[in-house]
Formats: C-alpha cells, structure tokens, sequence
C-alpha cells in the first residue's frame, strides 16, 4: 500500500504539491492530468530520482522518503520502456536477479511470468531493438515483475503501441494485475487509458491534484470547470440555480431553463437559489427528437429547438454543431446511422433533449 | 472568405534562383571535392617523396625504431592516464548538477585552445616553481625526461578526451540508469552494467581520439621535455631533428610511418564506431 503525505517538490519556477495520495495493495491508481501537469515530476519524485522538499512517502507503512531507488521496492516502466539494447531479452527480464547477485538463468520464476506475458518464445533474442511494439511492452512488463515489487510505476505505458494492440495489451495488464495481485500507480494524459485501467483516478492539474475519484465519479461530477473542460465535457455554460427541490434543481441557462438532478451530487446539494454555478452535458447526451415518432415516455423536460449551423465528419460519428434560441452553442454526436435514418443539413430546424441525470452541475 | 493572396516568387524569379542553386551546388561539390585532394595530397607526398630513396631501409634503422617505441609508449601511458582523469570528470559533468559546472566545463577545454607550445611552457614554468620543483626531486623528474613527454602528451590528450567522452554520457538516457536503480541496482553496479556498456564505443573513441592526439604532439612535448633523441625523442621530434639537419630522406620517411600509424587509429576508431549499429 503506497501512501503519500504533503508530497511536494520543485523543478525550476515548476511546484509540485503539496499532495496526498493513497492506493491500497493490490489496487491501482490513474494519475491523469494534461502534459505539464507535473506527472513525470511525480513520478521521478516517488522513485527517489528526485528529493521532495517536503512530505512523506510510506510503503507498507515503511517510510521510504529518504532511501535510494534501488531499495525501496518500487519497479518503473517508463513511456519509452528503456529496454536495456546491450542485453539479451533473457539478460533484460534478469536484470533485477543479477543485480542482487543471483545467477540462475532460469529460475521458476522466470518461467512462470514469462508464461503469463507470453514471452517464453523470445527469450533467447539477443537484440532487443529487433522485437515488435508489444513484444518490447510485455518484455518490459517482465522485467518490472520479476522484481518482485510492492509497487509498479507505469508512465504511459500504451501509448506507443497502436490501437488495436493496445486494447489488447491493456486488457491483458488487467488480467494480470488482478493474477498478481499488483499495487499499480500509472500516469498518463489519455482519459480512455485512465478509465479503462483504473479503479480509482486522480486528475492533476499545475502541480496539484485537482481531483480524486473512480472513474464513472469523475466522469459525471466534475468538481470544477477545469477539471470539466481536461475531461471533454464539451457544452458548458454559466447557470444560475432558480429553484430546488429534494435532488432536483432548475437552472436557467440564458433564456433556457434546464433540470438538472444529480447523480453523484456534489456537497453541498442543492445549492441555494440564485447561486451562479456552471452546467455541462456531454455531446453524446444531447438527443434529437425524431419528428415522426412520438416523444419517449421520461421526455417530459429539458427539450430544446435548435437550428443546425454545421456538419462535421469525424470518424467513428458525426459532430452536429446547434444553435438554440437563445443563442446558445452547442455540440451533439450522432452515431452514422442515426444519420442516415434522420435529415440533417446545416440550416435545418431540430428538436432535441437531454436527460435531466446527464447534466453535470459545477459549483 | 478571403481569396487567397497570389504567391510571390513562383513563377518569374524562378530562372536567377535556379542559377543561385547551380552555384551553391558547384561549389559545394568543389569544397568537397578539393578537401579529399587536399588530404590525398598529404597521404601521398610523403610516400611519393620517400619511398623511392630507400624509405624502407631508413625505417628499420635502431634510430627509428627507438623513436616509434618511445612515440608508441608515451601516447599509450598518456592517454590512458589522461583518460583516467577524464572518465570521472565527464561522467560528474553530463550527470551532476551544481553551481559553476557551466564554467568549469568550459575551463576543461583549455588545452585544447592554448597553442601546445604555450602549453608546454605553462607546464615549464609549473615543474620550476617550488612545488613542482620538490616533486621533481622527491617524486619524478619530469622536465627534460621521459615522464615529461608522457605529461605535456596527457594534457593535451585530456582536453579532446574529456569532451568525446563527455558527449558519450550524455547519449546515454539517465532513465536508464533510473530504470536500473528501480530494479535494485546499486550506482555502482549500475554505472558498471548499464551506463559504461551503452557509452562504451564513445569512450574508445575517446581513447582512441586522445591516442593519437598524443602520438602526434610536438610542441608541449618538446617545450617540457626537451629533444633528446632515444629518451624523449618522438616520432615528431625526430621529424623536427632532422628536418632541421636537412636529412630530408630520413625525416619524410619518418613522416610516412607518422601518418600510416594515425590512419591506423583513424580506421579503427572508424569500425568501432559502425560496427555495431
């Protein structure tokens, strides 16, 4: 269990901290914030790369803020893997034996992991740089695990490979990790990697946590705009809470009014009528209304009309561009089919609604 | 929308650029072409002048043979004392961090800006001065001795070594060494496994670079340590000897066995360092 007390830090004009962190064993924590945020820094920070300038970092319970990297039981797999290019595979995934001065070259243990990763074929390559991406992940995985750690630090440890390896990989690591019972602290900037992998995720934002969470907390309460903004909540505007009742709220948002009933509701809730506050809703929460087919029972607030202003392909869906009434701007995602089943052309008039659950209200 | 803007220079300067380009190639192709004339040039004259006037009997004479040892000896001893000094010096330079290291890094490449014979005059007036003096006399006699050709052929070593074997440190990526320390690795152990391994062909040619800055020094190597002929004579002392008695014969076949045995480390340094990419 990796505990983290008042943690902070300095590179140059750069804080870091002070921050708090806790991943209990066998779980795992997401550190997910923008580049720049300071996650390396961390990172390097907890390895014992870096002094702190203040706070404590416990292991076990055991302080292990002032000892050397190599003794504090923790294995790191940086973003570029940092395979060893002189050594053999074999000699890569050994390294932490030979270094504590055992020799066998192939020990149970060995076996066992190479098993897991699916390595046992390329354990005799002498040259590193000739395996494939996800050779080189599951390589470098090996390595960090036959050493045996009580805590694995992984820095963007997917993003290398491509898209559909990676999925591939990531979900094998959950495996794995789940086999192992491994304590893991990953960093990364991708939102689909942290919320895939973690069970719990801390948003880092200048330095400092913005926010800890797991993932279906932070993804639909977001406790401030900026955390809102990083996660792509794309339709956020200024509100001003009107009225209350139990979990419910009316907001008006322009000339719109809005319900609003909270989900994971932020403290406290409801706010006080008048209070200036922000919503959001993902565009993928914004539906159109068929206008040929009756109105779905639950459909009985929150709808909109909106003229299209533009059409954008992006892939995977379409991006509608909508101006309502009073002038608000805001994005909607349609799946292809939806598309092709309904008309839509910029300058068309539609009708739309959002879920009274899906909007996001931050204090 | 605005139209876009017409692009200038596309169509009517075309013909005087394209001219611009032809000269810029030319000369480009001259300057390289001219250098290899130019190095081909001094490869060949010595050997061209020296080998038809007996080149091969001058060269197995003692006399010469005593030189290349003593030139064969001095570089070896020199650089690699000197590279002793400049492992630690740049591995602390590319990997620590503290105040005055700016400085300190620029102050090492003195020896390599100051003129040798100046140089050697420094370390001159260095082995005269009361403390230099008790050295000479308690410990080694350096000026005007062998262990003097091995010292101005050292600093002059250093000074290149330092920065090639520098920037060998500096290729190698610290997360390395980071990864290797998380895997309980001690500094040590991982300086020995890790760090050296992966900078090894820029410390050879290092080694190598120093080595044959060494064997062709002259004039630190004759300021301190004199001329003597079989004690500090050189291969380039020797040169200078007996050019300066015009046994022309004799110096340029001295010279041809100078630049075959440069080339000779040039060649290597050159294999250890494609070799293995």
């Amino acid at each position: 269990m990796l505990e983290v007390r008042g943690l902070a830090s300095r590179v140059g004009a750069f804080r870091l901290g002070p921050l708090d962190l806790e991943v209990g064993s066998g779980s795992s924590l997401v550190v997910l914030g923008p580049s720049g945020a300071g996650k390396t820094l961390l990172l390097e920070t907890l390895l014992g790369a870096r002094k702190p300038t203040a706070g404590r970092i416990f292991l076990d319970g055991e302080d292990v803020t002032g000892l050397p990297p190599e003794r504090r039981g923790m294995a790191y797999v940086p973003q570029d893997l940092a395979l060893f290019p002189h050594l053999s595979v074999r000699e890569n995934v050994l390294f932490s034996r030979k270094a504590r001065g055992i020799k066998d070259p192939n020990p149970k243990e060995l076996q066992e992991v190479a098993a897991l990763l699916g390595i046992e074929g390329i354990l005799d390559r002498r040259d590193v740089r000739t395996l494939s991406g996800g050779e080189r992940q599951r390589v470098a995985l090996a390595r960090a695990i036959l050493a045996r750690p009580r805590l694995l630090l992984l820095d963007e440890p997917f993003s290398a490979l491509d898209p559909h390896l990676r999925r591939e990989v990531q979900e094998h690591f959950r495996g794995l990790k789940a086999e192992l019972g491994l304590t893991v602290v990953y960093v990364t900037h991708d939102q689909e990697e942290a919320f895939l992998l973690g069970e719990k995720v801390a948003v880092m934002m200048r330095g400092r946590i913005a926010q800890v969470g797991p993932p279906e907390v932070l993804y639909s309460r977001p406790a401030s705009l900026e955390v809102a903004r990083f996660l792509l909540v794309r339709n956020l505007f200024p509100a001003r809470v009107l009225r209350t009742s139990g979990q419910e709220a009316v907001v008006g948002v322009g000339p719109l009014k809005m319900v609003v009933r909270a989900v994971h509701p932020p403290t406290p809730y409801p706010p006080a009528p008048g209070a200036e506050v922000h919503i959001g809703f993902r565009p993928d929460e914004v539906l159109l209304i068929r206008p040929d087919r009756p109105l779905r029972p639950g459909m009985n607030c929150n709808i909109y009309s909106a003229r299209i202003l533009d059409f954008l392909d992006v892939g995977e869906r379409r991006v509608l561009i909508l101006e309502t009434e009073g002038g608000l701007r805001l994005d909607c995602y349609l799946s292809p089919r939806a598309v092709r089943d309904m008309k839509v052309e910029p300058g068309e008039t539609v009708r739309f609604h959002v879920r009274p659950e899906a909007v996001i209200l931050i204090p | 929308m605005e139209p876009p803007s017409p692009r200038l220079g596309a169509g009517a300067v075309s013909l005087p650029r394209r001219g611009a380009v032809g000269l810029l190639r030319a000369y480009l192709a001259a300057g390289l072409g001219l250098s290899f004339l130019f190095i081909l040039a001094i490869l060949v004259a010595p050997a061209a002048y020296s080998l038809p006037r007996g080149a091969a009997a001058l060269l197995a004479s003692p006399h010469t043979l005593r030189a290349l040892a003593v030139s064969l000896f001095a570089a070896t001893l020199a650089s690699s004392l000197a590279m002793a000094l400049a492992l630690p010096a740049a591995y602390t330079l590319s990997r620590w961090s503290f105040p005055g290291r700016n400085l300190l890094d620029t102050l090492l490449d003195t020896p390599v800006v100051i003129s040798p014979v100046a140089l050697g005059a420094t370390l001159l007036l260095i082995f005269s001065s009361p403390p230099g003096q008790a050295f000479q006399q308690h410990i080694l006699r350096v000026v005007f001795a062998f262990p003097g050709v091995v010292v101005a052929q050292a600093v002059v070593a250093f000074g290149l070594q330092v920065r090639v074997a520098r920037a060998a440190f500096d290729a190698v990526d610290p997360r390395m060494e980071l990864v290797a320390r998380t895997l309980g690795s001690d500094p040590l152990h991982t300086f020995l496994r890790v760090t050296l391994p992966l900078a090894r062909r820029g410390l050879l040619t290092a080694l190598l670079l120093g080595w044959a800055r060494a064997l062709g020094e002259f004039g630190a190597t004759v300021t301190l340590a004199g001329a003597t002929l079989g004690r500090t004579g050189t291969l380039p002392v020797a040169i200078y000897l007996s050019l300066g008695a015009l046994r022309l014969d004799e110096a340029f076949a001295l010279t041809l066995l100078l630049v075959a045995v440069g080339m000779a480390a040039l060649a290597t340094v050159r294999i250890l360092g494609v070799g293995r990419e």
